[in-house]
């Protein structure tokens, strides 16, 4: 009998993490990536792969999906049309899409089937939370769903309730902060943070009062307006560091910009939390914060200080690794079928 | 002490006219104006001997001699931001009006309105809770982007009124208690009162927080740009930001910003229906979200403005609201009321008359 496993992928900080299940162990490669790399570190990872694992054949490799066009929740099939859109990023630019395109090539290395779960542009909105507050300005729901399904499948497990069962606003708090209120299981509000709508983060902007953002782009070219606002915003805009640990030390230091920006950040996503506490009907059984921010202790105890009266807050780094490998094992599964890109539009 | 006050409320279109017998209206009016009047004079300023003669004259019509008014109260102008409270009429004031110095605004006559009359007749004469009125605290101004801070703009005169309405039925004083209120009009705004103090509120038409019938609230940054480059060729910054106070919200869904027309047009999930639903929905999530900023500890919500005139808007926002706080209902505004009453509690003793 062939022996069949299933690989899935991750990316985070330049990292790409590949893993699976040996002997009920899970085993873990990291490879550091640069942009563009794909196909070099694809071969990277599927030698290393054989070299370990000589005799063993992958059934499908997985990983988070990146930005499509507004798609239901599920895990897809990347095929050709996944991966052209992936490679021209016409739906917002992120490296999960790039991870899409490893994917895809480690797949066909391997002779695997290469699946996404998760898609960032996965869209389960409430009706109105789809219209934007001018006719010509869309809204989208982009944002770290996988991050944020995770996060629910680790606390599900924690309190022991299904995660179907249970109402979860999740906050990621990192370069870019995404505020999700998920009603058992489907995330009817979520800000669409590549669209930079909602609170600062780390190194982005989020949304800004639009009528003096208009006037200053007639002080520097909307091209480079945008590049300003994706990375070099948020708190590294007002005190140079996206990096939570040294923000922690310049807090503690007294050095008041720090503390200001920093208590911006608790109390902007502090905000959109309780926003997403009328979303579900104030019925909320954890708020989970997850993300870099969970390392800069000021910026936790300022949400928590925040948010305890709506819901019990827990602080927590899910194990994506263990939540994409639930996913990938459970594949074919009665709630996991696997969907095709093309014949799904909301 | 009964006091006779005459309260003045300059605004684009019209004069407000008030004389109150302590807390009770004697005389009220509406004087309207026509574009096309306002337009033969120039700028605002030029507006001043013209709305002062028809105040005059529409009081002396009603037999209420002003020799026997004890105050002069003018809403606004557009004063440099600070705290709010009761102020006394001041040269600077009049300088900053006149000049248009922090905005160019009809109400910069209210104060040179009342201070013409208190002159005349020798009283005293006020401005309370002027619109630019800033309490932020400092972590409110912080945008996101280093080079826009984000301002303190809102229906402040209204607001503070009904801040006031509901800590006097929750038989506490406003300095106690924490309060979210949203005035709901052509533009809305949503403040945080934090122990009286407004600590947070959004700028409708600098495009915060929910939309409103003809103002933009917030919108995601970057689709914000993506839009005005793909219509560059039409519309440049300027006309952008006339677009978010004029015609967006609703507006730009369905051409109206008449909520009641608009109301009664929809049914069930057209573009009509679901525009105007999202729009109280936004309103509600802003509520909520600002309910953080006093850590969900929150003794009421205050709901005003003209649209609180609508059962529809009023029942829909209840209903999501009500898992958080008692909900008072304050239709309309109350911007006489609140010249009035600050006035009186300047002439009383019962707050310190501040000097610009």
């Amino acid at each position: 009998m062939t022996i069949k496993t299933n690989v899935v992928l991750y990316l985070s900080e330049d990292i790409l993490y590949t893993c699976w299940i040996k002997e009920e162990q899970t085993v873990i490669l990291k490879n550091s990536i640069k942009n563009g790399e794909i196909n070099q570190i694809a071969k990277q990872v599927a030698n290393q792969f054989v070299e370990k694992n000589g005799g063993i054949n992958i059934q499908y490799i997985l990983c988070p999906g990146g930005i499509f066009k507004p798609l239901r929740r599920g895990i897809y099939y990347i095929d050709k049309d996944v991966v052209n859109e992936a490679q021209e990023q016409n739906w917002g630019i992120h490296n999960y899409n790039e991870l899409t395109l490893i994917c895809s090539e480690l797949a066909s290395l391997l002779s695997a089937t290469a699946i996404m779960c998760d898609p960032m542009s996965t869209d389960e909105l409430f009706m109105l939370n789809k219209i934007t507050s001018h006719a010509e300005v869309k809204k989208y729901s982009r944002y770290y769903n996988c991050e944020h399904q995770a996060a629910i499948y680790n606390i599900a497990k924690e309190l022991k309730i299904q995660p179907e069962n249970m109402n979860v606003i999740v906050a990621r708090i990192d370069n870019e902060v995404s505020v999700g209120a998920h009603q058992y299981g489907r995330c009817v509000d979520v800000n669409d943070v590549i669209g930079l709508e909602g609170p600062m983060g780390f190194n982005c902007s989020g949304d800004i009062p639009v009528a003096q953002l208009a006037m200053y782009t007639e002080k520097i070219g909307i091209d480079d307006l945008k590049v300003q606002l994706r990375y070099e915003s948020g708190l590294k805009g007002y005190i140079g560091t996206d990096q939570p640990e040294k923000v922690d030390e310049l807090v503690l230091g007294g050095d008041l910009t720090a503390i200001l920006a920093a208590e911006a950040i608790a109390y902007q996503t502090a905000k959109w939390i309780g926003s997403s506490a009328m979303c579900l009907s104030g019925n909320v059984d954890a708020i989970v914060l997850i993300g870099k921010g969970n390392r800069c202790k000021y910026i936790s105890n300022k949400i928590i200080e925040r948010v305890q009266k709506i819901a019990p807050v827990y602080i927590l780094e899910p194990n994506i690794i263990e939540y994409l490998l639930y996913v990938a094992n459970n594949i074919g599964s009665m709630s996991s079928q696997i969907l095709n890109y093309g014949e799904m539009e909301l | 002490m009964i006091y006779r006050l005459l309260c003045i409320n300059p605004g684009s279109t019209s004069t407000r006219v008030a004389v109150f017998l302590n807390y009770n209206i004697e005389f009220i009016k509406t004087i309207k104006h026509s574009n096309e009047e306002l337009e033969e004079m120039g700028n605002i300023q030029n507006q001043l001997r013209y709305r002062y003669k028809l105040i005059k004259d529409i009081v002396q019509e009603q037999k209420i001699d002003l020799s026997n008014i004890d105050a002069f109260v003018g809403r606004g102008g557009a004063l440099r931001p600070m705290e709010g409270g009761v102020f006394s009429i001041n040269d600077k004031m009049i300088e900053d009006c006149k000049t248009g110095r922090y905005a160019d605004h009809p109400s910069n006559l209210g104060c040179q309105l009342a201070l013409m009359f208190a002159n005349e007749y020798n009283k005293p004469s006020f401005v309370v809770d002027p619109p630019l009125i800033d309490e932020f605290n400092d972590v409110a101004r912080i945008s996101g982007f280093a080079p826009i801070r984000r301002i303190s703009a809102f229906h402040a005169l209204n607001e503070k009124a009904v801040a006031r309405f509901i800590a006097e039925k929750l038989n506490k004083n406003v300095s106690d208690i924490n309060l979210v209120t949203a005035h709901l009009g052509s533009g809305i705004s949503v403040t945080a009162h934090l122990k009286g103090r407004c600590v947070d509120n959004t700028f409708g038409s600098g495009g915060d927080g929910p939309f409103s019938p003809e103002r933009s609230g917030r919108l995601p940054a970057l689709e914000l740009l993506n839009s005005m480059q793909k219509f560059a060729n039409t519309k440049n910054a300027a006309a952008w930001k006339k677009e978010f106070s004029k015609k967006s919200g609703l507006v730009s869904y369905l051409g109206t910003n008449d909520v009641i027309s608009i109301e009664e047009k929809s049914s069930n999930n057209d573009i009509t229906k679901i525009a105007l639903d999202s729009m109280i929905y936004s309103i509600a999530k802003e509520v909520s979200a600002y309910c953080t900023i006093m850590c969900w500890e929150v003794d009421a919500i205050g709901i005003t403005g003209a649209i609180a005139n609508s059962k529809y808007v009023v029942n829909k926002l209840s209903g999501y609201l009500n898992f958080i706080a008692p909900i008072f209902i304050f239709p309309g505004e109350y911007e006489m009321e609140a010249l009035a009453i600050g006035a009186i509690r300047a002439l009383n003793g019962e707050e310190k008359i501040r000097v610009y």
